[in-house]
């Protein structure tokens, strides 16, 4: 499914809730696939389970996945997520963090429109 | 909750550990790092009961657990040196188990017989290492502890039987909320099982998280100044190593935040990118500064 990588700054949690997000993104997760229970998931990645848990938790917070009780943790549909406005300003800060932070590397805004096509290229093949 | 609230515990002149303060929530890991001889292992056995402490004192749900058959009936311990009567059979020291604890479960050492496959009639002075600690194991979680004292669980065994019991570990703490204490030099194993670790120097508590703070906290920065900063660097708060390649600084600060950033910057960074560090790194880097401020003292 994927790794954990240790070396990363981003604590693992973080690290789980973003590679189901990319997984889901790229449509190999997709609406209503069962994603493994906590146990299962901290056996694969040889994590705690209180971080697995920590990790869905925030993810059923965001509606990005949700749970039946008895039967497990499903990946959510995406229009049945609702827009949450709070996520949208922190992403959108972030991009504009990366913007400057690249502008200061010499890239200019076309260079930088080339590296964003290239993201979504690698997005729709891989999906 | 285990509580350790200052304790101190001497051997003759020697002070094995000293103002150690430890909570430990239910149902978390906690990871336990040290040099050798920084007295892991004589804090793991003070938190089983094995030893009395000079000063302070650990409590268990409130309990103090030195001579205290009723904590110690829920505590499970493994050493990292397993000293069992050894003409006895592995058989008779199963019996030996189910006769002391009360919560010793038969059919739970054989289910765990199946993973870690050792031949009951052999002898104790008979098994390697590496089976005297999987019979350890096995033993101790059978009693189905509500805490389990691992002492470098891991060294000995192979790496299909280390995932196996890093698996029953992670079953145990979702399931009964088992709580552990264990100790290990294969920090990137701690890494990922643990919810907070301490790290011990000399006896002494030198740095105590959970390892998402941590990660947080302590960075590793490669930064590109603008001019030489060789003097104002070393001036700089918050920074635990500097090394120099070319005309790159990589820095590690156990304080990271907007006020370390407006710092370099002032200094004149003209670059500054944050490389990542391990837990093995940090536990290296925070050792070496005590050493050096040893010195000083």
């Amino acid at each position: 499914m994927f790794n954990i990588n240790i070396t990363s700054d981003k604590p693992i949690y973080e690290q789980i809730i973003d590679n189901i997000k990319e997984l889901s993104l790229k449509n190999i997760l997709k609406p209503d696939d069962k994603l493994p229970s906590v146990r299962q998931m901290a056996s694969m990645l040889s994590v705690n389970p209180n971080t697995v848990s920590k990790a869905y938790q925030e993810l059923e917070r965001q509606k990005i996945i949700h749970t039946v009780r008895g039967k497990g943790t499903f990946i959510s549909i995406p229009a049945d997520y609702p827009i949450d406005s709070d996520r949208i300003i922190k992403s959108l800060e972030s991009l504009r963090t990366i913007c400057i932070e690249l502008g200061h590397l010499g890239f200019h805004k076309e260079k930088i429109f080339k590296e964003i096509e290239k993201i979504y290229c690698d997005i729709e093949k891989e999906g | 909750m285990i509580e350790v609230l200052d304790v101190r515990k001497d051997f003759g002149d020697f002070t094995a550990l000293d103002d150690i303060n430890i909570r430990i929530k239910k149902g978390t890991i906690h990871g336990i790092i040290g040099e050798n001889g920084a007295g892991k292992t004589t804090l793991l056995q003070i938190l089983a009961g094995i030893y009395d402490t000079k000063e302070g004192k650990v409590l268990v749900e409130g309990e103090e657990v030195y001579d205290n058959n009723k904590v110690k009936h829920k505590i499970g311990y493994v050493g990292d040196r397993n000293q069992y009567f050894k003409d006895y059979k592995i058989r008779e020291i199963v019996e030996f188990y189910s006769g002391i604890y009360e919560n010793f479960s038969k059919t739970d050492f054989q289910i765990y017989n199946k993973i870690f496959r050792l031949n009951l009639d052999k002898k104790i002075k008979q098994l390697s290492k590496g089976m005297q600690m999987r019979l350890s194991l096995m033993l101790n979680l059978s009693i189905r502890p509500e805490i389990l004292i691992l002492d470098e669980p891991t060294s000995g065994l192979d790496a299909i039987v280390k995932k196996d019991l890093l698996d029953i570990l992670i079953d145990q703490v979702h399931e009964r909320e088992l709580t552990i204490v264990i100790s290990s030099h294969h920090i990137s194993e701690l890494e990922k099982i643990c919810d907070e670790i301490t790290i011990l120097n000399k006896g002494k508590i030198k740095y105590q998280s959970n390892i998402d703070e941590i990660k947080e906290n302590v960075k590793k920065l490669q930064v590109v100044f603008e001019g030489d900063v060789e003097k104002e660097i070393h001036q700089l708060e918050n920074i635990i190593d500097i090394e120099k390649i070319g005309s790159v600084y990589y820095l590690v600060t156990d304080n990271y935040g907007e006020v370390l950033i407006a710092d370099l910057k002032e200094i004149g960074a003209q670059l500054i990118e944050n490389i990542g560090i391990t837990l093995e790194e940090v536990f290296v880097y925070t050792s070496k500064i005590k050493e050096g401020s040893g010195i000083d003292e």
